[in-house]
């Protein structure tokens, strides 16, 4: 039996294993055939939505990782607009609106708001959540 | 005796009803953005007429004491997102009960008036989570 799944992630890469053990479960959905419906960021999450990262080049690129899962699968990422601007998330819409100097959200991240998790939860037959 | 549990236990489950969301919130008010995000989601789940229950549990019931003054952190008042629950249609609040006993909070005492607060022991709660379909924790 295959479900239809949505991913909540509230951890940020750096301060737990949240965003780490989301992207790992997110592949084992895929490759079992399972529907990954949206992934949603939220709260400390929003990290993982970052385009100006760059950890060292011996350590594993989490922020690559999930950029390169999306682009593969054509999947759903949607970061939380509020909790990204909050943090220092945007893009050029958001950027410009708030008189800012730069974006950063990376390519494949939507910003929009909780109505998209909402959305996520009514339609998936699970919400998986990680983090906090 | 065992009817009689019985009875009791059909009783309970006849006037419980299922959720959407079950959202947890464990965390104490103000020390980060979690309460106030946690009851963002709730107040959007709430517009899009999901139902929506809340439980406060652990250092969480700290988010529902009355006379919250946050205003010396420069932060909003939760309070006041709380109180704007019911206008969302977010009707079900719980708190655990152990969770207030541990920190010597009473009810008629410390927390915030004019909303409706179930008070739920450990069994209610494991209820409450089977009757909701997703739970988010805070």
């Amino acid at each position: 039996m295959t479900l239809k799944l949505s991913i909540l992630v509230l951890g940020s890469p750096y301060n737990s294993q949240a965003a780490y053990s989301a992207l790992r479960y997110t592949q084992a959905a895929i490759s079992l055939g399972h529907e990954v419906y949206r992934v949603f960021f939220y709260q400390d999450g929003v990290h993982t939505s970052t385009r100006l990262s760059a950890p060292p080049q011996d350590e594993f690129n989490i922020y690559e990782a999930w950029q390169s899962l999306q682009k593969e699968h054509s999947l759903d990422f949607v970061t939380c607009i509020a909790a990204a601007a909050r943090r220092g998330v945007l893009n050029d819409t958001e950027s410009k609106r708030h008189n800012l100097p730069a974006a950063n959200l990376a390519e494949g991240f939507d910003l929009s708001g909780l109505g998209q998790l909402v959305e996520a939860n009514s339609v998936s037959d699970r919400l998986v959540t990680f983090g906090a | 005796m065992t009817i009689e549990l019985d009875e009791i236990s059909n009783e309970d489950t006849a006037i419980e009803s299922k959720f959407d969301l079950l959202i947890v919130l464990q965390q104490a008010p103000y020390s980060s953005a979690s309460a106030n995000e946690a009851l963002d989601l709730a107040l959007a789940a709430g517009t899009f007429e999901q139902k929506v229950a809340l439980l406060f549990i652990e250092d969480g019931v700290y988010q529902l004491m009355s006379e919250q003054a946050p205003d010396a952190l420069q932060q909003k008042s939760l309070e006041k997102m709380i109180n704007a629950l019911s206008f969302y249609g977010v009707s079900m609040l719980a708190v655990e009960s152990h969770s207030l006993f541990e920190r010597d909070l009473h009810p008629e005492k410390h927390i915030i008036q004019g909303v409706h607060f179930e008070l739920l022991n450990t069994k209610s709660i494991q209820d409450l989570y089977d009757r909701s379909k997703t739970i988010i924790r805070f």
